[in-house]
């Protein structure tokens, strides 16, 4: 009794967070900062700031043939391929190897992910934009899905207290559906990029360009060196000129002397007291050794990414709930979205060719939603706003030019063409039937049950990418670019890698996961402020917003334990 | 190019390759009027004849002009190790069936091998592959493609074609989006984008 009471103590924290990614690295620091002595757990590897970023400072000539993974080697990352960008050398360390997490698919579901600590935070495209009341209120006006529970005015102060810590740089352009940030000075558009803005702005009273907002910071900020454009951001930085766990959250976490990291350890459940109906903590699979431990807290947050935290959920059964803990609804697995994109257009233009620009800037532009906001779309609901950019062509073009020998090797040494891309990024409905269930017939390596998705792109979807191919072509050409064409790759959902909607937020248990606070309705303890909170996807890069909901709900929490409420 | 220094480089050439070559071959590569184009690296994937005919193909799309060409690089190991080790076996069959057919139809047209032909001859054959390549729909681009993709990516990638034909700033601290051409370091293309 005594030993085990002692072992109790020792294991007892408390919080525990679960995941050390984008949101789990903001539950740590935010919870540690308030006090709480916290313990953090990812399922993979340590990886220290810069110490531990083996390719940041390669040069193209000191990487293996061109970057390119051998394909021996690409047997193991089957679906991690479906990107076409992950798997290089200067990178593959970061993503699984599918022939070790093995999942399956009813209908095509690209699972995109890294096991380590950190997580996608080290290797996300760092674009920060606010969701609005167009898109809290999308579901309740559309009488689709659930209302979310909160609307902007809620997140409002948290977006603002996410951006001044992490740094976001962008030109505020004040609209309401995309509402400005507390933002670092901008980058700069390129010579053909401002052309196309000021005909944007001409030609089309409702549609603007502006420079991407981006995680990257301009000027030093909070400790960490400002962004120094060599566009290697996937490799780590060395700078910590992007957010990242790493560079921001996990620092300042450690610092206050409450965190207890603990890598390698996967969760496999939360555990539950029927009397208190309350998590007394997770039990936890040691990824290296196989030992199965428990760790007790006050407060459980789930923050292993949508579909992984979902499935700790599903996984977590009692008695007391037979189909995974907050699942009294049916609602936990389903709703999956992404975001669809790969849609748009491109073009070419004559001029500028005394122009040229300076540094590698790890950004692009983005056009703001303009469908839907005050006229509707006769074909589809909600929008998309696009990303993209221009530049001159560079020396790999040559390959589908003419020419060879000197001639070839004068012209490369100067800069080809200008073009311009614009690409959609779209917002998907939430669907009950898009979903993902465990798969208690096939195990991984550590012998625990797999993921089966179900999933797939719908009329809406499908009815929006053909806008997003049309509008594009039609702002191209109206700035005088030739030789425009369209394109249409939609690839499988979870290309996007925003996976959202898995516990969405709502009012009402019957039909939700999570409550406005994030808490699980039934087992109020227990916090998921990942992408599987969403309600619905609006059609903005999501990594904000968890953020913002993450320091809220964490706020929430501390404040509760101290009324005596949890 | 005289004897004695054709002597002396291809002895260098056998001294970086980690081989020694006796006199008679020696002798035998001088004396012959169409002598075959010493290797400049130790195939492990490719047969002699094919490493020869890859080099001879890179050499003639990026030539030594003043500044290095594509052997000098070492582009033709680069284009070895992209087809044995990166592609996967279906397309190294078809890299290597096409080498064949390369050969088979520069046979056909000028009567020789193509690593037999003089400079002038090799690049004209080329072009003429060049303007077949770029007019083949997608899916259906001979081998020439492949091999001016793999030796433009060779070089270009290389230190001497990213600092030295490109320019290349590991760190460039700053942004400018748009500034005169003549103004954004020494004018070139960058390496890297």
């Amino acid at each position: 009794m005594n030993i085990n009471n002692k072992a109790k103590a020792q294991n007892t924290y408390d919080a525990i967070v679960v995941g050390t990614g984008i949101s789990g690295g903001w539950a740590a620091k935010e919870l540690t900062e308030k006090g709480l002595k916290t313990l953090v757990l990812d399922r993979g590897r340590n990886v220290e700031h810069v110490k531990d970023y083996p390719t940041m400072n390669l040069n193209p000539w000191e990487l293996p043939h061109d970057d390119q993974v051998p394909a021996e080697e690409r047997k193991d990352y089957e679906k991690q391929l479906r990107t076409g960008y992950t798997i290089r050398e200067s990178t593959k360390h970061w993503w699984i190897k599918d022939s070790e997490h093995p999942y399956s698919e009813t209908k095509r579901f690209d699972w995109i992910r890294g096991y380590h600590v950190g997580g996608r935070s080290i290797m996300w495209g760092r674009q920060s934009y606010r969701l609005s009341d167009l898109d809290f209120e999308a579901n309740a006006k559309d009488g689709i899905a659930v209302d979310w529970p909160i609307r902007y005015k809620d997140l409002e102060p948290w977006y603002e207290y996410a951006e001044k810590w992490i740094g976001v740089s962008g030109r505020k352009e004040g609209l309401a559906h995309l509402p400005d940030g507390s933002f670092l000075p901008p980058m700069e558009l390129n010579c053909l990029e401002e052309h196309v803005r000021d005909s944007i702005s001409q030609n089309f009273e409702d549609r603007l360009l502006t420079i991407g907002r981006t995680a990257n910071i301009t000027v030093n900020h909070n400790g960490r060196a400002h962004c120094h454009y060599r566009n290697l951001c996937m490799r780590g930085c060395p700078f910590g000129g992007y957010f990242s766990s790493q560079s921001s959250t996990l620092p300042a976490a450690m610092a206050t002397g409450n965190m207890t990291l603990r890598p390698h350890s996967i969760v496999t459940e939360v555990m539950y007291d029927p009397e208190t109906k309350k998590a007394t903590g997770v039990r936890v699979q040691d990824a290296e050794t196989g030992e199965v431990q428990e760790f007790y807290s006050k407060i459980v947050f789930l923050n292993a990414s949508a579909i992984a935290s979902t499935y700790i959920l599903l996984n977590s059964k009692s008695e007391y709930h037979p189909n995974g803990m907050g699942n009294l609804s049916g609602e936990l697995g389903r709703n999956l979205m992404d975001h669809h994109f790969k849609a748009g257009a491109e073009g070419d233009y004559d001029g500028f060719e005394d122009m040229y620009y300076h540094g590698r800037r790890p950004n692009g532009i983005y056009i703001p939603r303009f469908r839907n906001i005050n006229e509707k779309h006769p074909d589809f609901i909600r929008g998309y706003g696009y990303q993209g950019g221009a530049s001159r062509q560079e020396w790999r073009s040559a390959i589908a030019e003419l020419g060879i020998g000197e001639e070839l090797k004068e012209d490369i040494k100067t800069p080809g063409k200008w073009r311009m891309g614009l690409m959609g990024f779209g917002e998907m409905l939430p669907y009950h039937e898009n979903k993902m269930e465990i798969n208690p017939d096939k195990l991984d390596k550590h012998g625990l049950p797999t993921i089966t998705f179900d999933c797939e792109f719908k009329d809406n979807e499908l009815a929006m990418r053909k806008d997003m191919q049309a509008s594009a072509a039609e702002m191209l050409e109206k700035a005088g670019l030739k030789n425009v064409r369209t394109y249409d790759n939609i690839g499988g959902p979870g290309l996007g890698i925003h996976e959202m909607g898995t516990a969405r937020m709502g009012r009402d248990p019957r039909t939700s996961v999570l409550n406005g606070n994030n808490q699980v309705h039934e087992v109020q303890n227990v916090f998921v402020t990942d992408g599987a909170a969403m309600t619905s996807s609006a059609c903005q890069n999501p990594s904000l917003t968890y953020m913002a909901l993450t320091a809220r709900a964490a706020d929430f929490a501390v404040n509760e334990l101290k009324k005596g409420n949890l | 190019m005289e004897n004695i220094k054709r002597r002396e480089a291809i002895r260098r050439t056998a001294w970086i390759m980690g081989g020694v070559l006796s006199a008679p071959t020696i002798a035998g590569i001088l004396n012959g009027c169409t002598p075959k184009p010493e290797l400049t690296w130790t195939p492990s994937f490719f047969p002699e004849d094919q490493a020869r005919l890859v080099m001879e193909i890179s050499e003639t799309i990026i030539p030594k002009t003043d500044t290095a060409g594509a052997k000098e690089i070492g582009v033709p190991g680069f284009i070895e190790e992209m087809v044995s080790i990166v592609w996967d076996e279906d397309r190294r069959k078809e890299f290597t069936d096409g080498l064949m057919k390369f050969n088979e139809e520069c046979k056909q047209e000028t009567g020789d091998d193509f690593v037999a032909l003089d400079a002038a001859k090799k690049k004209e054959f080329c072009q003429k592959k060049d303007a077949e390549a770029k007019a083949a729909p997608w899916g259906q681009k001979p081998v020439f493609w492949s091999l001016k993709e793999l030796t433009i990516v060779g070089y270009y990638t290389s230190e001497h074609g990213a600092t030295e034909e490109l320019q290349y700033i590991a760190i460039p601290v700053e942004q400018h989006g748009c500034q005169p051409l003549s103004e954004t370091g020494n004018g070139k293309t960058w390496a890297t984008s």
